[in-house]
């Protein structure tokens, strides 16, 4: 128990890393951002109220203070361009990030991990070239050229599946294919090295001297041994995935953070810039802690010590 | 294995020599537009086709490998420069000095690289420095948090405090004697890196944000593209094998790199004896 909260209060350097980094981001803007935002000829009032709403007339001591009892609050600020809360604007694209995510991340469990099996159980084999081929490809293969080829083959060519937006399940395949291939490679090399390594152990040959079946032996009695680098790896890579969504959002209209996030870049909101970038690092953080966490529960050595 | 590592660099030798000799390789202006012969496909004419201005697609993919090639081996030039200053002066050093690296290092890295770039491409406008310098914030940390974990083996070693036991100066120290061993690590590691900043590099260009509109990288011929899949496929089907080629290359080249530089790893020789049923799969994996 002390060694899990332990690891909990260790996450409150990267808490405090996020939200001064994402602080010190409005700064950075070239010139004035609230000129930029409203252009030259808006009107001074106009300009004064926006530059009070954000805090840019305050010292940057007290300008942090504000920014954190904001968070506190959990308040991120006023959109610029649709003047509804930031909070609101993230609350309701979050659902669809997580599901594009999630299904991604299951596609990405659902076949990496079977596959590593495969190849490790087929060693030097053609199945075994196929998945290191695969490995190569999938990390190799960027989403934006993916997601549009994926489009181009199964959309338009083949009428098979819609193209974009949100809606059904087979609104979801194209979009949580492009953004799983990549973690899918990473999984199916991590399952075959660790299936490779435990599979040399004792128990395993024990388990078939006592005359297992070939289906208990591996996916019983190896593979258990061989999820702790598969949990870890899934868990940090996560993070990646939900970079991802950035890119493949955009690729396939899917009205999640990533869009959001791009449609603020592009009409320079920077509260809803700033509100999304935090909300994403914040999710990352998060989910490192849990891959952290996880791995103690699975791993009764680094509980102890 | 080893055929595909050759071809590795075979390809990668290839698409670097092109793109150092793109002015003259490359006949046509890539900002040269033929409006009337748009959309047309590959010909022996155009090799790769034309884009939807008319524009000739090979010569803006090879012009487009020299910006992303030049802003990559900047980035990963630049980054391993700072991580190896500063991750092994923290390390010997030690102290607050080396306290504060730390807690750095764990802010950046808390953050999402990609995310932290595009953020920071966003807010202070698209161009050249701005793309390598967000790309460096996110960078360096990996080289530096390498570099002080072995430094802080290093410096233990016999060797080091001879030298100390000597008078040597402590960045003589670093120079002569550290720094030599770190050779191989760095050289393994910004190989990957290379590949990583490749690809963050054509996403932030994909999404409209590295550079000004008017020069070609990859990303953008992606972007431009992506909105012609129907007519005229060839314009995203070039770039995105140049792309993807390059990556998977230097990908290759980095095990290549990996092995020829740590003779430890080869599993052929050494781990053979110890366990005759070992395997390769330890050689194909990121450290």
């Amino acid at each position: 128990m002390i060694t899990f909260l332990r690891r909990i209060l260790t996450t409150i350097p990267a808490l405090v890393g996020v939200v001064t980094i994402v602080f010190f981001l409005l700064p950075l803007v070239p010139g004035d951002p609230v000129d930029l935002m409203l252009g030259e000829q808006a009107s001074s009032l106009d300009k004064a109220a926006l530059k009070h709403d954000l805090g840019l007339d305050l010292k940057p001591l007290p300008r942090f203070a504000k920014f954190l009892s904001g968070l506190a609050r959990f308040d991120l600020g006023t959109s610029f361009t649709t003047h509804r809360p930031v909070a609101a604007e993230i609350a309701e694209r979050f659902p669809a990030t997580a599901e594009l995510a999630t299904s991604a991340m299951a596609l990405a469990l659902l076949f990496g991990i079977p596959f590593g099996v495969m190849a490790a159980l087929n060693k030097d084999r053609a199945l075994d070239q196929a998945a290191r081929l695969f490995t190569l490809l999938g990390t190799s293969l960027p989403s934006y050229w993916l997601g549009p080829m994926l489009v181009s083959i199964f959309a338009l060519k083949l009428d098979l599946l819609p193209i974009s937006e949100r809606g059904g399940i087979e609104h979801l395949i194209l979009p949580a294919t492009t953004l799983s291939l990549g973690l899918m490679a990473i999984l199916t090399q991590v399952t075959r090295a660790s299936m490779l390594e435990v599979m040399k152990e004792d128990f395993v040959r024990t388990a078939k001297a006592k005359g297992a079946s070939t289906a208990q032996v591996y996916f019983g009695h190896a593979l258990a041994n061989a999820a702790i680098p598969i949990i870890t790896v899934s868990a940090l890579q996560f993070g990646a995935v939900l970079t991802g969504t950035v890119i493949v959002e955009t690729i396939f209209d899917w009205p999640g953070l990533g869009t959001l996030l791009f449609q603020g870049i592009q009409s320079r909101d920077y509260p809803l810039v700033q509100g999304c970038v935090l909300v994403v690092a914040l999710i990352y953080v998060l989910v490192n802690l849990l891959a952290e966490l996880l791995y103690a529960w699975a791993n009764p050595k680094v509980r102890v010590g | 294995m080893k055929r595909l590592r050759l071809f590795g660099v075979a390809v990668l030798g290839f698409i670097l020599a092109s793109a150092i000799l793109a002015p003259m390789i490359a006949t046509k202006d890539p900002n040269r537009f033929h409006l009337e012969k748009k959309f047309q496909p590959p010909s022996a004419h155009a090799l790769f086709g034309l884009d939807q201005n008319g524009a000739d697609v090979f010569s803006q993919v090879l012009y487009g490998a020299r910006t992303s090639l030049t802003i990559s081996f900047s980035v990963v030039a630049l980054s391993t420069l700072i991580g190896l200053l500063i991750g092994s002066w923290s390390a010997y050093r030690g102290g607050w000095w080396d306290i504060l690296t730390s807690r750095v290092l764990d802010m950046i890295q808390a953050f999402p690289g990609f995310l932290l770039a595009l953020a920071l491409v966003a807010v202070m406008g698209p161009s050249a420095q701005n793309l390598i310098f967000a790309l460096c914030i996110t960078g360096w940390a990996s080289y530096a948090r390498l570099v002080r974990g072995e430094v802080l083996h290093l410096k233990e070693r016999e060797y080091v405090k001879g030298a100390e036991a000597a008078g040597a100066s402590s960045s003589r120290i670093l120079v002569r004697h550290i720094w030599p061993n770190l050779f191989s690590l760095l050289a393994v590691q910004s190989t990957f890196g290379l590949a990583g900043v490749i690809l963050a590099e054509s996403g932030l260009s994909f999404l409209g944000l590295g550079l000004p509109p008017e020069t070609p990288t990859w990303g953008s011929l992606l972007n431009q593209g992506r909105r012609f899949l129907v007519e005229a496929p060839h314009i995203s089907l070039f770039p995105g094998i140049a792309l993807s080629l390059v990556v998977l290359s230097i990908q290759l080249c980095g095990d290549g790199v990996r092995e020829w530089l740590n003779p430890k790893e080869r599993p052929a020789t050494i781990k053979a004896c110890a366990t005759p049923s070992d395997n390769k799969s330890s050689s194909g994996f990121k450290g």
